[in-house]
């Protein structure tokens, strides 16, 4: 009889000593015990503001070659003042035509120290707010062949609004999260910490402006580099010019505390 | 009566003693070498091999236990040139039986095969199987998916059986075996049934890291990087792959944070994401069981 109440009372404390740990006391105890224990969640609130473009930068390079460096550049010179008249023309103010970037580049032969030629290119950033005035300059591209093109970015007004803006609605998504969170699990979120993931712009066009870059992109004298804004034309924009979109990504750490 | 009833057991318990001892005598007379890839670029790439080394060697199994590599010092040949035991136990810390761990490696050292041996006098050298291919990796996966929601519940942890666990390796189009192991792992830990579902995922070839949100039907998903060290592929390219923002992720890296907050919520999903497998120390245990093959 003994032996069986030693092997019961071997098994309860067996069996007490496997159990889960149970948490009792006052509500301020358990609060007190939850503490010890690190909990958080990180929300990823992310926000995608698209807004219509109205206007946009076109890049053309005039490219020019002589034997003399001097002979290059005024050749350069030449090429950018019909690019001035010939925007002039068709309405496009000088003003919105700006020289940015300017290298010359001696070119040597296989023998000799003496460049055999010298290499001019300077960058034109036009600025657009149609798509007459585009058509304007691609019809550069195809008339001149000292003119390539570089490339295309859109904008739109107040681009740092924007930015701001979607900044503040990532937050606020990361915000409905964590209420979601509180109200669904009967806990308090604090914030401990943010950190802005920045803001990603890209450019959308249009169809119609799409397919006049495309074939502008697809001519033989354009530059081997791609064009660094050719984004996936969209049907339905309501516009015909393009849109930018302005991505925002914030990620916010919240510690949970017991109600 | 009682004392008739545990000499099984006792008999049993010293079998089990006198077998543990008599592996333990096997390898005294042997060299252990911990073969990692190693670079030049990243220090932290070495950590899990001088991590499984210190232990293997704390336990005394074998005379000698060495770290070697093949990209950075000490170089695998000049270990190999030190050691005069009478078996050398060479045991790639690799994750997969890729090009330098099943073909590179084995090929430069001499070996015909994996696994091979070769008679090199007064030694024999016995180059292993790659860790990673081994079954108890689903030990070491688990345990990292395990420890990981068990370190950071929100509010507690998730039941498994809400979770979808998935593997993120690396893989290259240009191996097919590279990718091998992970789906082995995938296949081993479904068949448990314990977790909602288990996927594999990869840098190099469908389907992406990126792909997880999209794979997982449930709210929680937990990743473990099938990977040995814990460095750019694990540290910045999968945080940044699963959604974390490249800034954010450089900023936690310079204040020397973890560049994953567990569990980090992104698309209506809660996803913790472990180290890396090669940290694990269970690891140590697969670097035996690869000896232990090699010598029967």
């Amino acid at each position: 009889m003994k032996k069986w109440i030693a092997i019961l009372s071997f098994c309860t404390v067996a069996a007490r000593s496997q159990a889960e740990p149970e948490i009792k006391g006052t509500p301020s105890e358990v609060a007190q015990y939850l503490q010890g224990i690190s909990k958080s969640v990180t929300v990823v609130g992310e926000e995608e503001l698209k807004v219509t473009a109205d206007h946009a930068n076109v890049s053309l390079r005039a490219v020019t070659e002589s034997k003399s460096l001097q002979d290059a550049l005024r050749q350069n010179q030449d090429v950018r003042s019909k690019i001035i008249a010939s925007l002039k023309d068709k309405g496009i103010d000088a003003e919105h035509v700006q020289a940015s970037r300017f290298s010359s580049t001696p070119k040597y032969g296989l023998f000799g120290d003496k460049p055999k030629s010298y290499k001019v290119e300077n960058v034109i950033k036009i600025t657009v707010q149609s798509e007459k005035e585009f058509q304007a300059v691609a019809a550069l591209v195809d008339a001149m062949p000292e003119v390539r093109y570089d490339g295309i970015e859109f904008a739109s007004p107040d681009k740092d609004a924007w930015k701001t803006k979607a900044v503040t609605q990532a937050i606020d998504k990361a915000d409905e999260r964590k209420r979601l969170y509180e109200e669904k699990l009967g806990i308090k979120l604090a914030p401990k910490s943010i950190s802005e993931g920045g803001v990603a712009m890209q450019a959308n066009q249009a169809y119609g402006f799409h397919a006049g870059l495309y074939a502008l992109s697809s001519a033989p004298r354009v530059s081997p580099e791609p064009a660094p804004v050719v984004a996936a034309a969209n049907e339905e924009a309501a516009n015909d010019f393009g849109e930018v979109i302005y991505r925002a990504q914030v990620t916010v750490e919240y510690t949970v505390e017991t109600k | 009566m009682a004392g008739t009833a545990c000499r099984p057991y006792l008999r049993i318990a010293a079998v089990v003693r006198m077998r543990q001892a008599a592996s333990v005598q096997d390898f005294k007379d042997s060299a252990l070498v911990v073969l990692g890839h190693g670079t030049e670029l990243n220090e932290n790439s070495a950590a899990p091999v001088f991590q499984h080394a210190a232990e293997l060697r704390r336990r005394g199994l074998f005379a000698e236990v060495r770290e070697a590599f093949w990209k950075q010092d000490p170089k695998i040949t000049q270990v190999l040139a030190d050691l005069t035991a009478r078996r050398i136990f060479i045991v790639p810390l690799f994750v997969s039986e890729g090009y330098f761990a099943a073909d590179k490696i084995p090929a430069d050292l001499g070996f015909s095969s994996v696994p091979s041996t070769l008679d090199r006098r007064p030694s024999t050298l016995f180059y292993c199987r790659p860790i990673g291919s081994h079954d108890h990796m689903t030990q070491v996966i688990l345990a990292r998916a395990d420890e990981v929601v068990q370190k950071f519940p929100f509010p507690r942890r998730p039941k498994n059986a809400d979770v979808t666990l998935v593997i993120a390796g690396h893989g290259t189009e240009k191996s097919p075996d590279s990718r091998k192991p992970i789906d082995r792992q995938v296949e081993l830990i479904r068949g448990q049934k314990t977790y909602a579902d288990v996927h594999a995922v990869f840098l190099d070839e469908d389907p992406r890291i990126a792909e997880v949100y999209s794979l997982a039907k449930t709210k929680n998903i937990v990743v473990v990087p099938f990977f040995i060290s814990d460095g750019l592929h694990t540290q910045e390219d999968i945080p940044v792959l699963l959604g974390e923002a490249k800034r954010t992720v450089e900023q936690r890296l310079a204040a020397g944070q973890p560049t994953w907050r567990n569990p980090t919520e992104k698309n209506g999903k809660l996803v913790w994401y472990s180290p890396s497998v090669g940290s694990a120390p269970e690891l140590a245990e697969v670097i035996l069981e690869r000896v232990r093959e090699a010598a029967s």
